[in-house]
């Protein structure tokens, strides 16, 4: 006997019905159709045919649900009757407020429960936005903290930025300590003045020396910011010894070196092999004020203590203020312009001071980074807009499916605004738990950050965790996300017409507007995709360049160690003569074929290096330029290209050195039309004392970063400086970290006090001076294939849910004598369509973003072909694949069973 | 074949009239209504089923499950004093209403 019960049981939809009704009315039909089937039989019909009949004569089973239900409703309003009047009381009492809030508590229970009945539509729609919102409440953790966050001060909105405006254009110069010490006595407009300067020293004394972001600050520093130790003090200006080494450190050093340990105050640290005492940590979340690298992790103190690795460079403090009660910025900006220029007039400098700049600190840098970060975000904002876009495409498809249940609801008495809520709140329910495994997800990716970004040998990224702006970010994302992937299709469905639903055909796919809607945010995602991908292709290709560019030397393979030995108390001639034995011990070593030394290696961080004020006769205003101080054959070591003239030889290298090789760009600048050798110039005043010859030119190469256009640099012979920074560069045949164990054990050797404060390959500072870009590739690509791991599944849902929907044309097609691959092949063409109309649409827009930011590739064509074709081939595979399934499906489908599907 | 309008106000009637003399089930009642008209009153069960449920929710009929020996479970209705009331005055109701019609449409003779 066939199961009618179960039968009637899945075709017959009543809700808000008890179970106990349901069941007698399910028993009852199930009677009737029992009765139809045995009229049938003894109309001699077959058991198929007598089955199919009984089917056939129940008639609509949407009809026949409706009309139950209506049916049924006066049963349940007496019911509910009595429990109406005891709420309408409690209402009258209680307000509207509580009804409304009463409404919003059964659409959060109702949501949860249609959730819960779909797992796999929730799932894919959580992960979908989780990504989206994950990704960008990681972004805004890292702009907010380098960007938007006040800074961690007293009273942030008073702190301002002093800048030195100089004739060249320039307006980051600072002013010489001199002169920073006078302004400061002068200003009544700011309360107070300081000055910091940027540099790097090593923890050593430890298993394995580490370099710190250092800070050396005037003394008044912490008290003019309003910052206090969280332990011990911070100097002032008032402190007993100022002589005394003295550091403050941050609260990550504390925590990660020290264990939170409160004996910390007081205690002994070496620094850069020198004997330093902590006084005191600051609060935890204060790591300097120099946006947007906010990352110090030691502050000494400026003036008679010197500094850890070389004093105070007179001309290199940058300074910030704080107005004084009542005055506005306009007013500090005058009168500290008016004290500058008063200044520097009895004392010029090479690149003349125009006057200073005053702004706040927070508007000024807003400004100046917030079109960056405005950028980040929008980028990140784009994968989120993919994900929204998915989950709109499975909402429109799942309201499709739920028609004719949203349909009954109607027809049953609910509101179209009723509808609309409820299925808002189904979807902002989505978004929140997907705001939560985001948090997740930015939790995981700020600690795995580090890692993901190219190695430096310093800490880069300030501390970041996700705190509660972060969150709030997160929950108001949520919230935008429902409205941008929930609202269109909430306010669809509840305009579903009953009567045409009910009466429509099973199968015949719904009308073509809802599919190209649909088709069009697909292909919308792809564009995005495509633009996100291509643009990350030029930025890599960029990299490859920037790796493979002409930086003025030979790629060798180097071993670069970087010495101070002035810390060792090494006066200049024990300098000379440790180095000197250094370089003839390591050039007996097997596998070294060249040794020399320098005081900076092209392309390190140290910022390019000192610059020496020159004369050049017929020039009307001596000039600063940066030079490095080269000891014998480092040309030959560096491979570094002498165009015209000579090397230096062992002669130049005595005290009374007045030689000097110059760069291409040098001559260019000062000699257009001539040739330099021979000429002579005056390093400082034009004396006879400062006179300098130029013995040869050098190739053009960067000094700073890799791409950057060629400035005039000199040559000078390494006399002096012998205890100050120093780079032996070794030579090998073979790979130069293999002789970083023995070379460590050369130095010991000669001396057990010193070591070498950091030791690199050349490959590895290379990849450095690119460290800006390729951070900027792996984030951009990151972000394209993120956004394209979502469009492809978005692609696949669509393509999928549109074949399904027409099974039934399919099964028709087959039945008329179509191929399996003929099915296939509609598939995959619907696919393919897809992925062109968004290549199509996206290659333009790509050329478009990739001629705005065209100065930001080096050496690449913004119009590319290979990255284009590259990325639009890619797209157009991955749309193939999203394809594959479906396609594979759709030549599955049986003829018989598409005809009857439904 | 008449039109749904005219069919669905007669369906209550139909029913109560089938259910006077004896306990009926919902199937007997459908096939009566369209025996007894020779085939011209088809009623499917979209129609029938909820007019049942109604009428029985207004204590005009009332169902039970009986099993009867050598047959399966049916659902049965019976006529209860509220639906005869209904009957009748439906019934006469329904009468006048013809007789109205009637009045108006039949071919006057000169």
């Amino acid at each position: 006997m066939h199961d009618w019960n179960q039968y009637v049981r899945e075709h017959l939809r009543l809700a808000d019905i008890s179970a106990d009704r349901r069941e007698e009315i399910i028993r009852e039909l199930a009677c009737q159709m029992e009765e139809f089937y045995q009229e049938e039989l003894a109309a001699e019909s077959s058991e198929d045919e007598a089955l199919r009949q009984a089917e056939h004569r129940i008639g609509d089973w949407e009809l026949l649900s409706v009309e139950l239900g209506r049916a049924e409703r006066p049963t349940r309003t007496a019911a509910a009757g009595r429990k109406i009047e005891g709420f309408e009381e409690e209402i009258r009492q209680k307000g509207k407020a509580w009804l409304v809030l009463a409404d919003l508590w059964q659409d959060l229970r109702d949501g949860l429960r249609v959730l819960r009945k779909n797992p796999g539509f929730t799932a894919v729609a959580i992960f979908s936005l989780a990504l989206g919102i994950g990704l960008n409440s990681t972004i805004f953790c890292l702009v907010d903290r380098l960007l938007l966050q006040p800074l961690p001060v007293d009273r942030p909105g008073e702190v301002v930025l002093i800048r030195i405006r100089t004739e060249k254009g320039g307006m980051s110069r600072s002013l010489p300590y001199p002169e920073y010490l006078e302004l400061r006595k002068q200003s009544k407009s700011l309360s107070g003045i300081v000055g910091m300067q940027r540099h790097v020293s090593v923890l050593t004394g430890v298993e394995v020396s580490e370099l710190l972001p250092t800070e050396c600050v005037t003394r008044n520093y912490f008290s003019v910011l309003g910052v206090k130790a969280q332990v011990g003090r911070v100097f002032r200006e008032d402190d007993a010894n100022p002589g005394d080494p003295v550091v403050v450190i941050s609260d990550g050093l504390w925590q990660s070196h020290f264990g939170r340990n409160p004996a910390i105050v007081g205690k002994t640290i070496e620094l850069t092999k020198r004997n330093v005492t902590v006084i005191g940590v600051v609060p935890k979340g204060f790591e300097g004020v120099q946006r947007p690298l906010t990352t110090t992790d030691v502050w000494y103190p400026a003036g008679e203590f010197g500094s850890i690795l070389s004093g105070p460079r007179a001309e290199d403090f940058s300074l910030m203020g704080r107005l004084a009660s009542g005055v506005p910025p306009l007013g500090a900006q005058a009168e500290v312009d008016t004290i500058v220029r008063h200044l520097v007039r009895n004392n010029p400098t090479a690149d003349k001071i125009l006057g200073a700049t005053v702004s706040v600190e927070a508007e000024d840098y807003v400004k100046g980074f917030g079109v960056l970060g405005f950028l980040v975000m929008t980028i990140t904002g784009l994968v989120l807009l993919i994900a929204c876009v998915n989950v709109s495409n499975l909402l429109l498809a799942r309201s499709q499916t739920r028609r004719k249940e949203i349909a009954i609801r109607l027809a049953l008495g609910g509101s179209r605004l009723r509808l609309t809520r409820q299925l808002l709140m189904e979807s902002l329910l989505l978004s929140l738990a997907a705001a939560a495994f985001g948090l997740l997800l930015t939790r995981w990716a700020i600690q795995a950050l580090p890692a993901l970004l190219p190695p430096m040998p310093i800490r880069v990224l300030p501390e970041l965790s996700p705190d509660i702006r972060v969150v709030g970010f997160a929950i108001g994302l949520a919230f935008l996300t429902t409205l941008i992937f929930a609202l269109i299709p909430a306010i669809h469905a509840s305009r579903l017409n009953l009567v045409s639903l009910l009466t429509e055909s099973p199968g015949t796919g719904q009308s073509g507007s809802r599919y190209r809607g649909r088709n069009a945010l697909v292909v919308g995602q792809l564009c995005i995709c495509l633009v996100l991908l291509t643009q990350s292709g030029l930025l890599i290709k960029s990299l490859v360049r920037g790796l493979q560019a002409d930086v003025g030397f030979e790629k060798k393979n180097m071993l670069l160690a970087q010495f101070a030995l002035g810390i060792y108390s090494y006066d200049g001639n024990q300098a000379r003569a440790f180095l000197q034995t250094l370089q003839e011990r390591v050039q007996a070593f097997p596998g070294v074929k060249q040794v020399s030394l320098a005081a900076r290696f092209p392309l390190s961080l140290s910022g390019g290096g000192r610059a020496q004020q020159v004369f050049v006769p017929g020039a009307q205003t001596p000039e600063d330029i940066k030079y490095n101080t080269v000891g014998q054959n480092y040309f030959q070591t560096m491979g570094t290209g002498i165009l015209r003239g000579r090397d230096f030889t062992s002669l130049d290298f005595g005290s009374n050195a007045k030689v000097v090789l110059v760069s291409e760009a040098f001559t260019r600048r000062f000699w257009p039309k001539e040739d330099s050798l021979g000429k002579v110039i005056y390093l400082g005043e034009s004396s006879q004392a400062n006179v300098c010859t130029i013995i040869g030119v050098v190739r053009d190469g960067p000094v700073n970063k890799i791409g950057e256009d060629p400035q005039p640099y000199m040559y000078l012979p390494l006399v002096r400086g012998f205890n100050g920074e120093l780079t032996m560069l070794v030579e090998t045949a073979g790979d130069p970290g293999d002789l970083a164990s023995a070379f460590r054990q050369a130095v010991h050797v000669i001396d057990k006090r010193v070591s070498p404060f950091l030791m690199s390959t050349l490959k590895e500072t290379l990849r450095q001076g690119l460290y800006d870009r390729e951070m900027v590739v792996t984030f951009l690509g990151s972000f394209g294939l993120l956004g394209l791991l979502l469009a492809s599944f978005g692609l696949y849902g669509i393509v999928s849910y549109t074949f399904s929907q027409r099974t039934r044309e399919i099964g028709l097609r087959m039945a008329l004598g179509a191929q399996p691959s003929d099915a296939r092949r509609m598939v995959l063409r619907h696919g393919l369509h897809l992925a062109l109309l968004g290549t199509g649409i996206g290659i333009p827009i790509a050329l478009l973003v990739s001629y705005s930011f065209s100065n930001a590739l080096y050496q690449v064509n913004p119009a590319d072909p290979a990255a284009l074709v590259g990325t639009a081939l890619l797209l157009v595979a991955v749309a193939l694949l999203a394809s594959y399934i479906p396609a594979r499906r759709a030549t599955k489908v049986d003829p018989m069973v598409a005809l009857r599907h439904q | 074949m008449f039109s749904p309008e005219l069919k669905k106000g007669s369906i209550e009637l139909l029913t109560l009239s089938l259910l006077r003399d004896q306990p009926r089930h919902g199937y007997e009642i459908g096939k009566l209504m369209e025996l007894g008209s020779g085939g011209r009153l088809r009623f499917n069960v979209s129609a029938l089923y909820p007019t049942l449920y109604r009428m029985e929710q207004k204590q005009w009929i009332k169902g039970r499950w009986v099993e009867k020996a050598g047959q399966r479970r049916r659902y049965y209705y019976r006529l209860m004093p509220k639906g005869k009331a209904v009957l009748l005055e439906q019934r006469k109701n329904w009468q006048e209403y013809v007789a109205a019609i009637n009045q108006i449409v039949s071919p006057k003779h000169a």
